[in-house]
């Protein structure tokens, strides 16, 4: 039976337990880098989570200690209590801290947007795929090309226009390809890349003896897949590929908020996606043409070992890991910007 | 019990001496502040860990803390039963820095609860745990201090939970699969 002698102390302690347990998570939030569960954008401060977390553990107490003294040290609630008390104080903090990381992300996503402007012209490819097409300026002689495939659901199209248009301050051409529906329909996603490829080999601008590929996460696998037929293809680089059964715990809220790795996880059509295109099995063909594959160090949407394990038996892979980048922030990262025109400008 | 009741002396001539002191034991002996620490402490463990490998472990151990609490528990109600030992204010001149218990000073119930969480996470987690076991030996002779437990009730109270522990930990291997099966279903939810 639950009796609360102290309606006040309860209450108290609940409100205690409600604001320490928040303090605790923004502390956890900062130190395993959890955007899922940070109230702020720890990341590059993390000393903000530490402080927040601090703050709030230590401000909870003395107000707790400080308005109740006279109560606990008399008779109080029994150790049931307490512990119910800390559960309920415990769980709204959780679903708060959930629900403020989610609502923030969104707002900086939002502003992040507004950021960006695009570029290039709308052109179509085929018949159902539409792309933007970034040209340098004024190439005297035809310049080489990328085309760029973006994610499933990963929000990053934006990124590929600013990567493209990196490409294009190097004397490049860049295709960014429009992530539509039909992108993702297996197997009609196959004529993708090539009929990109056939697209730019017929611009007057490009040379089509110069032709790599570049695809972000589940399009990367994609043109790892493509790449294995299309032979005008001369190089191909792999940004975050899925590749093999993703993780699937808290350490994807890493990555992203709560209802958005939600969906990421239980999306059967990425699975789905993942284990048509058996970009792994595909790859091994690429060689012997340059073949870049890109990670984040702190990907928590891929599962990196038996993808390492791949790579070590295939010399002709070039693997490299960005420091400091995600999953989802990883095509934005300056050093994937310079990796990656490096990669194309020395190799095209 | 001659010893018990030195020792206890020992302690308790620290009482009534310094304001301070006086305010400082009663802050880390009542049923609020180090108990919430501990607890806190395993809710923060429940995130921690730079693999899911590593966190798996952290989160068996909050498992195993909590069983364990509960075993200590049943175990300190069950030796109430047949065994009712004064607190240590009931016949003697103790310096009091806190209420009357009415319920046996033998073992102590608080201790029981904070070494069976340090131990249950220090058989995970030798750094935390040591952590945990500071909080916990800090709270048990406060207790101690303030004149409501004999040192032998701490030490029966540390016993009885490090044993609880240990037996959830090391020899109970049906929790173990318990704890697993429990992990990787809040997995399908990305809370652990």
């Amino acid at each position: 039976m639950l009796y609360f002698v102290y309606q006040e102390l309860a209450l108290g302690y609940l409100l205690f337990s409600f604001l320490s347990a928040l303090g605790v998570l923004q502390w956890v939030a900062a130190r395993y880098r959890l955007v899922g569960l940070a109230l702020w954008d720890y990341r590059e401060r993390r000393r903000w989570g530490y402080a927040i977390g601090t703050l709030l553990i230590a401000g909870s107490a003395t107000w707790f200690f400080a308005s109740q003294w006279a109560r606990i040290l008399t008779p109080g609630p029994a150790g049931s209590e307490l512990s119910l008390l800390f559960a309920f104080g415990a769980a709204g903090a959780l679903i708060l801290t959930l629900a403020s990381a989610a609502m923030l992300h969104e707002i900086r996503r939002r502003a992040t947007l507004r950021e960006k402007g695009d570029g290039g012209s709308v052109v179509a490819i085929g018949s159902a795929t539409t792309g933007r097409l970034y040209l340098p300026s004024s190439p005297g002689a035809p310049v080489p090309a990328v085309c760029l495939v973006p994610g499933l659901g990963t929000g990053e199209r934006r990124a590929l226009d600013t990567l493209a248009r990196h490409l294009v301050q190097q004397g490049l051409a860049a295709l960014v390809i429009e992530p539509d529906e039909g992108l993702y329909a297996y197997p009609e996603t196959l004529a993708t890349v090539p009929a990109a490829t056939s697209f730019l080999s017929k611009r007057p601008e490009v040379d089509p003896e110069r032709l790599g590929v570049l695809g972000y996460d589940l399009g990367a696998d994609l043109v790892m897949r493509a790449a294995s037929a299309d032979r005008q293809v001369r190089t191909v680089a792999a940004l975050a590929p899925i590749l093999v059964s993703p993780p699937a715990d808290l350490d994807v809220l890493a990555e992203m908020p709560y209802p958005q790795a939600f969906r990421w996880t239980r999306d059967r059509r990425r699975a789905m996606l993942r284990t048509q295109l058996d970009a792994l099995a595909f790859g091994a063909r690429i060689a012997p043409r340059p073949f870049l594959l890109l990670y984040g160090a702190e990907d928590k949407l891929v599962s990196r070992p038996p993808i390492e394990e791949w790579v070590r038996t295939r010399g002709s892979v070039t693997h490299q890991v960005v420091q400091g980048a995600r999953h989802l922030d990883l095509m934005d990262h300056p050093t994937t910007l310079q990796t990656v025109a490096r990669w194309f400008k020395e190799r095209l | 019990m001659a010893v018990d009741w030195t020792v206890f002396q020992w302690f308790n001539n620290f009482a009534g001496r310094w304001p301070a002191l006086d305010t400082a034991v009663r802050l880390v002996m009542n049923d609020y502040a180090l108990p919430t620490a501990l607890v806190l402490l395993l809710f923060g463990l429940w995130f921690a860990g730079g693999s899911p490998a590593v966190r798996e472990q952290h989160q068996r151990a909050v498992f195993s803390a909590i069983g364990s609490m509960v075993l200590g528990n049943l175990v300190v109600k069950a030796m109430n039963l047949v065994l009712y030992r004064p607190r240590p204010f009931a016949f003697r001149t103790v310096t009091l820095l806190f209420y009357r218990p009415s319920d046996s000073s033998f073992p102590s119930n608080a201790a029981s609860v904070g070494f069976s969480i340090a131990t249950a996470v220090w058989l995970y987690n030798h750094r935390i745990g040591l952590l945990s076991y500071a909080l916990a030996t800090v709270f048990g002779l406060s207790r101690v201090v303030g004149g409501v437990h004999y040192p032998s009730d701490i030490l029966g109270g540390a016993l009885i939970g490090s044993m609880a522990s240990y037996l959830i930990v090391r020899k109970f291997r049906l929790l173990d699969r318990l704890w697993t099966a429990i992990i990787v279903q809040l997995r399908r939810f990305l809370l652990a």
